[in-house]
C-alpha cells in the first residue's frame, strides 16, 4: 500500500488525458503536454481507466478515464446528475457504503489498484480525504473534531494531539479565529468556518489526496473566497479533486477541468478533460463549448 | 364562504376539545388520588412499615419497587442498546430482520399477565427459585426489552447519515464510527427511552403477581448485606411485592381498617413516581442533548 512508484516521470508524455468517450462521439485528438499549465513530468497520483459505476442494473457513469497529477487541482464540472460526485466518491471508496453500487474498471492511487482484493476501504480513506458539500462537523468541540481522525488511528499522546490540532487548523487557515476557544462546539462556528474546520479535520488524518464535493455550495461569497484561497495553498502539499457547479470557481482554482454530461442512455460520461484554460476558452468538444458558454445545463 | 369559515371553526373547536379531554383525564386521575390521600397522607407513609391495624406505610414495598426497577434496568439496558445498535447498523433487510421485528412487536403486545405466567413457569418453577425479586426482574425484562430495543434503534437511526459518512471518510472503521460518532449523538434519545420504559416497569403489576410474589415484608434491616439471606433487602432471591402489586392486594384482599386509604395513597405515590419518570426523561434527554452538541 505504501509504494510510491507512480508513473515513471520520463515516459509520461501526455499528462491529463481522456480519450474514452461514448461510442458515438468522435475521438478527441491527443493533447500536447505543453497545453496543460502544469508540469507534464509530475507523477500521476490518481489514475482511472474505463471506470463504470452502476447502482443495481442502472449505469450511473461510464467511460471515465483520467489521470490526476500530483500537487494539482482537478475540477469536475457538468450538469446535475451527470455523475461527478459519484466518480469523486469512488476515489476514496465511499461508494462502498451504498449497498448495490458496483465499480468496474480500475482506479489506482500511486499505481496501486485501490479496488484490488485485500485493500481495505479504511486504508484508502486514510490516504484520500473527503470534504462534503454541507459542512458537517461532529457535535463536539473544535479540538475534538480535529483530533477525531488521529485518535481513531491510536494517537493518545496529548502533546502530539495538540500539535496535530494546531498544525491542521493553521493549515486550514482557521487557527487565528479559533485558537482561544478550542473547547467551543464546532457547531457554534459560522458556515464558512465549519467548512474550514472540516478541511482541518481531514488534514489531521494526513491524507495525500483531498476530494471536495461542492465544498462551497452552502457558503456565502466571502467564505467561498476563503476556501478557494485555501485550495490554492493546499495544492502545494496535497493533490485535490473538486466537484463544483460554479464554473468561475473551476476556472479560478483548478489546473485541469473534466467536463461530464449525461448521455442519451441516461448515464453520465466524461466528455473532455483538459487544461482549465483551454476548457473555458477553446474546448475541443461542442458539448463542452455549449456548457461553459451557458447554452446548456 | 360562510360555510367554509364555519367548517374551519368547527374543526378547530373539535380538535381543541379532543386535546383538552386528554389533558382533563390526566388531571382528573392525579386530582382524584391527591384529594383521596390528602386527609391521611404524611411523609412517614413513604418510609414506615405496613401495618394491619393502623395506616402504617409502604417503606419496604417502595424499596422493593425501586430494587426491582434497578435490577430490571441492569439486565435490559445493555441488551436493549446492543440490540438497538444491531438493528440500526448491522441488520440488513431480510428474513431474519423481519422475524426479529415481528417478534419484537408480538412480545410487546402479549398481555403482561401472560408474560407473568410464562415467568412463573420459567423463573419460579423451573429454576426452583420460588417467588423472587430476580425472577420478577427477569420477567419484567422479557416485556421491557422489545420496547427498549426499538427505542434505542430509533434513537440510533435518527442520527444524521452525515455523521457516519464524515467519520468513515476520515478512515474510521465501522465500529469506531458507531462508538465515537453515532452513539454520542444517539445517547440523549437512548436515555429518554430508558427512563420512559423505567416508568412502565415501575408501574407493572400483572407480570409480577406470579413471579415476584405477594409476600409483604414487614421490616427491612438495610445493614443486612447478606445477599443469600431472604430477610435482607439486598437479596435478589426473596419475594418482593412492588407498589402496584401491593395496591392490587390491599384493594382486593386487604383486611385492615384503612385498606382504602392505603390503596389510594399508594396509588398516588405510584402516579407521582410515573409522572416524575416521564418528566425526568424529557429533562434528561434535553440536558444531554445540550451537552452533546456543546451549544
Amino acid at each position: 500500500m505504501d509504494s510510491k512508484q507512480g508513473a515513471s516521470p520520463v515516459t509520461t508524455t501526455i499528462a491529463p488525458v481522456t480519450v474514452k468517450p461514448a461510442a458515438p462521439l468522435p475521438v478527441l485528438p491527443s493533447l500536447q503536454p505543453a497545453l496543460t499549465g502544469i508540469d507534464p513530468h509530475a507523477p500521476i497520483k490518481l489514475r482511472a481507466r474505463d471506470v463504470k459505476i452502476s447502482y443495481g442494473a442502472r449505469v450511473a457513469v461510464r467511460d471515465v478515464t483520467l489521470d490526476v497529477q500530483e500537487h494539482s487541482v482537478m475540477a469536475f464540472i457538468g450538469p446535475s446528475g451527470c455523475g461527478k460526485s459519484t466518480v469523486l466518491r469512488c476515489f476514496d471508496r465511499m461508494n462502498d457504503l451504498i449497498p448495490d453500487a458496483a465499480v468496474q474498471g480500475t482506479i489506482e492511487l500511486d499505481g496501486q489498484d485501490m479496488y484490488a482484493s485485500g485493500v481495505l476501504p479504511v486504508e484508502v480513506r486514510r490516504k484520500v480525504g473527503l470534504v462534503f458539500q454541507r459542512p458537517n462537523p461532529f457535535p463536539m468541540s473544535i479540538y475534538e473534531n480535529v483530533a477525531y481522525g488521529p485518535r481513531r488511528f491510536g494517537q493518545k499522546d496529548r502533546a502530539r494531539l495538540n500539535e496535530v490540532v494546531e498544525r491542521s487548523l493553521r493549515h486550514a487557515a482557521l487557527w487565528d479565529e479559533v485558537k482561544d476557544d478550542l473547547r467551543k462546539s464546532g457547531l457554534a462556528l459560522s458556515g464558512g468556518q465549519q467548512q474550514r474546520l472540516c478541511i482541518a479535520r481531514t488534514l489531521a488524518t494526513d491524507p495525500e489526496v483531498i476530494l471536495m464535493d461542492e465544498p462551497c455550495s452552502a457558503l456565502d461569497p466571502i467564505a467561498t473566497l476563503k476556501i478557494e484561497e485555501l485550495i490554492a495553498q493546499l495544492k502545494v502539499d496535497y493533490t485535490i479533486v473538486i466537484v463544483t457547479h460554479n464554473m468561475q470557481q473551476a476556472a479560478r482554482v483548478s489546473d485541469c477541468t473534466a467536463f461530464f454530461t449525461l448521455g442519451e442512455d441516461r448515464a453520465g460520461y466524461l466528455v473532455e478533460l483538459d487544461d482549465t484554460q483551454r476548457i473555458f476558452t477553446n474546448p475541443a468538444h461542442q458539448l463542452t463549448e455549449d456548457y461553459v458558454s451557458g447554452r446548456f445545463g | 364562504m360562510k360555510r367554509i369559515l364555519l367548517a374551519d371553526r368547527l374543526a378547530t373547536a373539535t380538535l381543541w376539545a379532543v386535546a383538552l379531554f386528554v389533558v382533563a383525564v390526566l388531571v382528573a386521575i392525579i386530582a382524584h388520588f391527591v384529594l383521596a390521600s390528602l386527609p391521611t397522607f404524611s411523609l412517614a407513609f413513604l418510609f414506615s412499615d405496613p401495618s394491619d391495624t393502623e395506616i402504617g406505610g409502604v417503606g419496604p414495598i417502595l424499596w422493593n419497587s425501586i430494587y426491582m426497577l434497578a435490577l430490571t434496568m441492569l439486565f435490559s439496558t445493555p441488551l436493549g442498546i446492543l440490540g438497538g445498535i444491531y438493528m440500526a447498523e448491522y441488520a440488513g433487510e431480510g428474513r431474519l430482520t423481519n422475524v426479529i421485528r415481528f417478534s419484537q412487536e408480538l412480545i410487546s403486545s402479549v398481555p403482561s399477565i401472560v408474560v407473568g405466567l410464562f415467568g412463573f413457569a420459567l423463573f419460579v418453577s423451573a429454576t426452583h427459585w420460588g417467588f423472587s425479586a430476580l425472577g420478577g426482574a427477569l420477567t419484567l425484562m422479557v416485556f421491557n426489552l422489545p420496547l427498549l430495543l426499538r427505542l434505542s434503534e430509533q434513537a440510533i437511526r435518527a442520527v444524521p447519515a452525515d455523521e457516519r459518512a464524515a467519520s468513515l471518510a476520515l478512515g474510521a472503521t465501522k465500529w469506531q464510527t458507531i462508538r465515537h460518532a453515532v452513539l454520542p449523538v444517539a445517547i440523549p434519545g437512548i436515555v429518554t427511552g430508558i427512563v420512559l420504559t423505567a416508568g412502565r416497569v415501575f408501574g407493572e403489576a400483572a407480570a409480577l403477581l406470579f413471579t415476584a410474589g405477594l409476600a409483604t415484608p414487614t421490616h427491612y434491616n438495610f445493614a443486612n448485606l447478606n445477599l443469600f439471606d431472604p430477610q435482607s433487602p439486598w437479596s435478589p432471591l426473596r419475594p418482593a411485592t412492588t407498589l402496584s402489586v401491593f395496591i392490587w392486594k390491599s384493594n382486593s384482599e386487604g383486611l385492615g381498617n384503612y385498606v382504602q386509604q392505603v390503596a389510594d395513597m399508594s396509588a398516588m405515590v405510584l402516579v407521582v413516581m410515573v409522572l416524575v419518570f416521564n418528566l425526568a426523561s424529557r429533562w434528561l434527554g434535553r440536558a444531554l442533548q445540550r451537552r452533546v452538541s456543546g451549544l
